[in-house]
């Protein structure tokens, strides 16, 4: 069986001021189908800077990638935000919600640059706040949410679009253990209905929820390289 | 499109969250708009109102009008044996000059008609049978002056339609007009004309509503009894009408006549000659003077607006930094997000441009109010005015949006 990601020497560059800095170091990463897969590390590993590369939001200074059976960096920047708008759910540790917009509109906007039909959107959204359980809210404002409705909303915006991966940047990381709880378990649910989801952490616990857990440091895999398929 | 739908609704709740300073940033371009309609709307009023004086002259004409003399100039007149304007000068002029089709001419003859109301005073001409068509006087009853009047000196006239109205049953057809001791026979009315007189025009378009023609010759009979007052205008006409062949031929001609005339005058100027396409030339050339000014006054503010939405827009890009890192994340490509912050630009100053059209109707109408000039609004002002405030939004839109564009999605969404 094929893996839904397959990268291999996956380097990455920055330059801040005169000094180099080696993010990743010949990353190799292969994660199948429906995984449920976390990727830990101490701030400064490189975690972050790996889940952006993996979710085509930046490129790497070298290697390769096969996501889906498409090698992604070989597409040009309008094929790759074409590619995320079809395929990538981001969940992002501060929510990362537009303020001016209601949820619903928050949920829809994805479809403002994916190929998808122009009336589907406001169902397929409707149906996604339905999944988080946040129907109520559907016309509210963000700031009129609180932190846990905001991350719900967040992954109604990933969902919407029925991504082949979803890649979560420490989802729990603003939240209170209570309201971590129930966003872990949306999690669960929505692994469990067989969708692939990456997340980053640096909580021990909350990667112990997930199928398998990399470990980071120092831009390079010390632990869990070596996962089921 | 419903995607393009969406996109404007977005840009304008964007724009929504700080009303006051996208009101304030489209000052500038609201004054320029203002001034470019105004601007347009003057000129084309000017430009019509021009237009329709000179149609009325006719654009193949040439008018040849006799100056009033002071004494000295009388005197000097006599010495170079001048006559002031006469047939002999309509002759020298269809002889000597080959694009000239016809020349028309009239006298105005001091004399009035008995019993008439007060309120009507008429001009009594004499004119030249063809005057008739050369002016493109049409008659409603009747016939206008003929060959035959003329040769055979019949007492007969033709009435302009105010003057008939206000004679009631004396003014129809075949009754007799009774001017100083003379009995003239009806034998035309003309149309009415819409006549709107006019003080600041060069020339002054004749009122035919208030005029009664009679044939040229019979008019000595007539002055007989004004001796006194004749006496100066006998033997010179008022006005010799002169239409050349062609609209192309007319500024030559002018030249020719113009020339034929000083030296049958001995170069006494006891004429004037009025050419319209020549009034044209100038009234277009003063138009240019007055575009430049307000032209440039436009330009100025649209640029100075247009500056004010660059910065208003690098200030938005900047303050929503973020946005565009989330925009980018879930699935914006460069093009959207260029196109997003173009549109919103292009919304703020069309809204001035709009806000400018409304402010250049209420001044183009104020204008008129007090200053009484001529205006006209043309859908075509209408349409350039927002078309350029368009322009203005995307030329000044696409440094801020390019600039927000390039950002890279990682730093953008880091942003703070």
């Amino acid at each position: 069986m094929s893996y839904l990601i397959e990268a291999w020497g996956i380097n990455k560059e920055f330059r801040i001021g005169s000094s180099l800095i080696h993010a990743l170091r010949d990353i190799d990463i292969h994660i199948g189908k429906g995984q449920f897969v976390a990727i830990m590390g101490p701030s400064g590993s490189g975690k972050s800077t790996l889940l952006y590369i993996l979710g085509c939001l930046e490129r790497p200074s070298s290697g390769a990638y096969i996501l889906d059976g498409k090698d992604v960096f070989e597409s040009s920047d309008r094929q790759l935000s074409n590619f995320r708008a079809n395929h990538i759910g981001f969940v992002f540790q501060t929510f990362n919600l537009l303020p001016q917009l209601t949820v619903l509109e928050n949920v829809e906007l994805p479809f403002l640059y994916s190929s998808c039909d122009d009336h589907e959107p406001e169902e397929r959204a409707t149906k996604a706040i339905q999944q988080v359980g946040l129907t109520d809210r559907i016309h509210h404002r963000p700031a009129q949410l609180s932190g846990g409705e905001m991350q719900r909303v967040a992954i109604a915006r990933a969902l919407a679009i029925e991504p082949t991966l979803i890649l979560a940047d420490e989802p729990t990381g603003n939240l209170d253990s209570k309201t971590s709880e129930d966003i872990l378990e949306l999690f669960e649910r929505l692994h469990d209905d067989g969708a692939t989801i990456v997340m980053v952490t640096h909580d021990r616990e909350v990667a112990s929820r997930c199928q398998r857990v990399m470990t980071l440091k120092d831009g390079k895999f010390i632990d869990g390289v070596e996962g089921e398929r | 499109m419903k995607r393009a739908e969406k996109i404007i609704k977005l840009a304008v709740r964007s724009l929504l969250q700080h009303k006051l300073r996208a009101a304030l940033s489209i000052l500038g371009v609201i004054c320029g708009v203002t001034a470019v309609l105004a601007m347009l709307s003057i000129g084309e009023g000017a430009k019509r109102e021009a237009l329709s004086q000179i149609e009325q002259l006719g654009t193949r004409n040439i008018y040849l009008k006799a100056v009033a003399l002071t004494e000295v100039q009388e005197i000097r007149a006599r010495e170079r044996l001048s006559r002031g304007l006469s047939l002999y000068d309509r002759n020298r002029i269809v002889q000597g000059c080959v694009a000239v089709q016809g020349v028309a001419c009239i006298k105005e003859l001091p004399a009035s008609v008995i019993g008439m109301v007060r309120e009507v005073s008429p001009q009594i001409v004499a004119c030249s049978s063809n005057y008739g068509q050369v002016q493109n006087i049409s008659v409603s009853y009747g016939r206008f002056i003929g060959d035959q009047d003329v040769e055979r000196k019949n007492r007969v006239c033709v009435v302009g339609w105010d003057v008939a109205s206000s004679l009631g049953p004396d003014g129809k057809l075949g009754s007799h007009l009774r001017m100083e001791d003379n009995l003239f026979r009806i034998v035309g009315v003309l149309k009415r004309q819409h006549f709107k007189e006019d003080k600041s025009s060069v020339v002054s378009v004749r009122d035919y509503n208030q005029m009664i023609f009679i044939p040229l010759g019979t008019e000595g009979e007539l002055v007989q009894g004004t001796y006194e007052r004749g006496m100066r205008s006998n033997g010179g006409l008022t006005e010799l009408v002169i239409q050349v062949r062609q609209t192309e031929q007319v500024l030559g001609a002018a030249r020719v006549i113009k020339r034929l005339m000083e030296v049958s005058h001995g170069g006494v100027e006891d004429f004037q000659m009025v050419v319209p396409q020549e009034l044209l030339r100038q009234s277009k050339k003063t138009q240019r003077t007055f575009n430049v000014v307000l032209g440039s006054i436009a330009c100025i503010s649209l640029l100075v607006g247009g500056i004010g939405i660059m910065n208003i827009m690098l200030a938005t890009v900047s303050e929503r930094t973020r946005e565009i890192g989330i925009r980018r994340a879930v699935g914006a490509a460069r093009e959207h997000i260029m196109i997003q912050f173009l549109a919103e630009s292009v919304l703020l100053t069309l809204a001035g441009g709009i806000v400018g059209v409304a402010g250049g109707i209420l001044g183009v109408w104020l204008i008129t109010a007090m200053a009484g000039w001529k205006t006209a609004i043309t859908i075509w002002s209408i349409i350039l005015s927002l078309l350029m405030s368009t322009f203005v939004g995307i030329f000044f839109g696409i440094y801020p949006a390019y600039h927000a564009a390039k950002m890279d999605p990682i730093a953008a969404l880091r942003h703070e």
